[in-house]
């Protein structure tokens, strides 16, 4: 027979003090950051909420995927160097990175204003600013994925199994045009679809204001292009600017066949900027004003 | 890291405001607010809309004050919000949590951003979720639960990281009496064995009077703070209903026995006059024998008692004075 202090065993001590660590304030940033990248890829919600961004992933990945598997299976079918596949890359994933923005940063921003969890984050050691930060660091992750994921697969994959780049430092050269790339991209399509979600709590209206306004800048300039609008019209466009900035990083200067190819690199430049900085200052207005104490 | 505040047992003063103002919109919600909260269960008291939820605000450092100084556990919340609040437990008023994240998940992650370890937040999430009796339903999806359940996760939400100082705004909202009662004893139990200072609004006398040591009072801007038990614990008076007929003789007997007796009117007590027939005597007991006495006295006259009650603290009476009474 057992002594009683080895056959007995303590296994609920109740609620009691914590005497140990707290992260502080670089600790909230990073544990939201954490549960908001994750919520936006769908962990931890019903099957409803993974659907569309599961779809979004599939279509993000699967050209990219399909293509390293031809290669590898057949050869270099596309015939095109490799630096000009990547660039032509970007292109192919613009509905899904587009389709991304709408649906993930409605989920990151409106969901804490409808779900009250917005005042329970501020009653933390989080601020107004560093709640911005986090949700902001955790959007650009979630971007990043769809931007920079499907390139990488790409240019990794298809330098593995061709001559193309030749060398580790030809590999290099690309990827950090690719990185660079991306996050040119992801930058204007993440502040307009903040900026759309910062004014509203209610997910569905974002998604879909986030889509008209894309779809809409997209459509609009075209037409007044088309109808003998002078090039610089395109820079009211976000979409086109934002593709844009990989094609100019990716070929240097050169000016190829793009929509903006005519647009000088100081207009485009400018317009980015714009289109990062307005509605950045529209989501910190917005946040700066909202009461929360209920 | 603990913020370098005093530790509960040496906090004298729990919250301190001095010469508060806050306009919104050209309304002055709260105008020259001196309040101190100390130690234990504070009840916050105030007609909807008299600014309880604003003021709750100003304390976390989510609205700064239009003038004046806030304490709070010794930190100024405007300037030191960041060091405070993980020292502070705060349940909402709001109703409404993410409907698809199971509970256990929820509280573990609002203690993870409070500044826990991954690991103590989750076992210290599972024990908050024990303590207000939801640790059979923990994995439940918060959207599945009934109020009173959100209301416990919410509690449990304020709990898991161990505050000092736990506020719960109008945590009994859309409880049945039942649920109520449950969750009273509950916050009594956190005031009192668990030593966190417990900061309860309300606009509910009785549940106020339940479980609260004291109690401030928002009315027309301004804060009136009192204490509840200790008044209550020591109270003297006797409120004493008899006969009209017996009344003289009842009054001269208590007299006699050396207590202090007092005939109250009919105007002076209003609505709770006694009906006809029927007289209301105020007894002070200033002595140890003089329970007995009141009882003697009450036996011997033969008086038909209608009522003998201890009166509760005066909650109401200082509730109306402060408020202004029934305007």
């Amino acid at each position: 027979m057992r002594a009683p202090e080895e056959a007995a065993r303590l296994l609920d001590t109740g609620y009691r003090p914590y005497g140990g660590t707290r992260s502080g304030v670089g600790g909230a940033i990073g544990s939201l950051v954490r549960y908001s990248f994750l919520r936006g890829l769908g962990v931890g919600r019903p099957f409803g909420g993974k659907v569309p961004i599961g779809l979004v992933m599939v279509v993000a990945y699967l050209p990219a995927v399909a293509l390293v598997g031809v290669t590898v299976v057949a050869g270099d079918v596309l015939g095109t160097p490799l630096e000009q596949s990547v660039r032509d890359f970007f292109g192919l994933i613009a509905t899904a990175v587009v389709a991304f923005a709408a649906l993930v940063v409605p989920e990151l921003f409106c969901t804490d204003k409808r779900t009250g969890m917005l005042g329970r984050y501020l009653s933390t050691p989080l601020t107004r600013w560093t709640y911005l930060v986090a949700k902001a660091l955790a959007l650009l992750c979630l971007l990043g994925l769809v931007v920079l994921g499907p390139p990488l697969i790409l240019l990794l994959g298809l330098s593995g199994v061709g001559d193309d780049p030749p060398g580790l430092v030809q590999v290099l050269d690309v990827l950090w045009r690719v990185v660079a790339g991306a996050g040119l991209l992801a930058l204007p399509l993440a502040a307009v679809g903040a900026a759309v979600s910062s004014l509203t709590s209610r997910r569905v209206v974002a998604t879909a204001v986030i889509a008209v306004v894309l779809l809409l800048c997209t459509a609009v300039t075209a037409i007044l292009v088309a109808t003998g609008s002078p090039d610089p019209v395109y820079l009211a466009d976000v979409v086109s600017i934002a593709f844009e900035m990989p094609y100019r990083l990716l070929l240097l200067g050169e000016t190829g066949d793009t929509v903006l190819s005519g647009v000088p690199l100081w207009q485009l430049l400018a317009a980015w900027s714009a289109w990062v900085v307005v509605p950045t200052t529209v989501v910190v207005l917005s946040y700066a004003t909202t009461k929360v104490s209920r | 890291m603990r913020a370098a505040a005093a530790p509960p047992s040496e906090v004298d003063d729990v919250v301190t405001t001095r010469d508060l103002h806050l306009r919104i919109g050209g309304r002055a919600v709260l105008d020259g607010a001196d309040l101190h909260v100390g130690p234990g269960v504070t009840g916050l008291l105030g007609a909807n809309g008299a600014g309880k939820t604003t003021l709750i605000g100003l304390l976390l450092g989510l609205q700064r004050p239009t003038s004046g100084d806030i304490r709070v556990m010794g930190l100024d919340p405007t300037r030191d919000g960041p060091r405070l609040r993980p020292l502070v437990g705060y349940s909402p008023q709001l109703q409404v949590l993410p409907p698809d994240v199971p509970a256990v998940d929820l509280v573990s992650h609002l203690a993870e951003v409070q500044g826990l370890p991954r690991s103590a937040a989750r076992q210290r999430s599972s024990d908050a979720l024990w303590l207000v009796g939801l640790g059979e339903e923990r994995t439940r999806r918060v959207g599945t639960m009934s109020t009173g359940q959100v209301q416990r996760v919410k509690l449990a939400c304020a709990l898991a990281h161990d505050p000092r100082l736990l506020v719960l705004d109008e945590p009994t909202n859309g409880l049945d009496p039942v649920q109520r009662e449950g969750l009273l004893l509950l916050v009594r139990r956190l005031g009192t064995e668990l030593g966190m200072h417990v900061l309860l609004s309300s606009h509910l006398l009785a549940e106020v009077e339940q479980v609260c040591d004291s109690v401030v009072i928002i009315a027309d801007g301004r804060a009136t703070s009192a204490r509840l038990r200790q008044e209550q614990e020591h109270s003297s008076r006797r409120l004493l209903v008899v006969d009209e007929a017996s009344a003289a003789g009842v009054e001269a007997g208590l007299l006699a026995a050396g207590l202090a007796v007092a005939r109250t009117s009919a105007q002076d007590l209003g609505p709770s006059a006694p009906g006809e027939g029927l007289a209301h005597l105020d007894v002070t007991l200033s002595a140890p024998g003089h329970e007995a006495a009141l009882t003697q006295v009450l036996a011997a006259a033969g008086a038909g008692v209608h009522r003998l009650t201890e009166p509760r603290h005066g909650l109401v009476d200082t509730y109306l004075a402060t408020t202004g009474g029934l305007r």
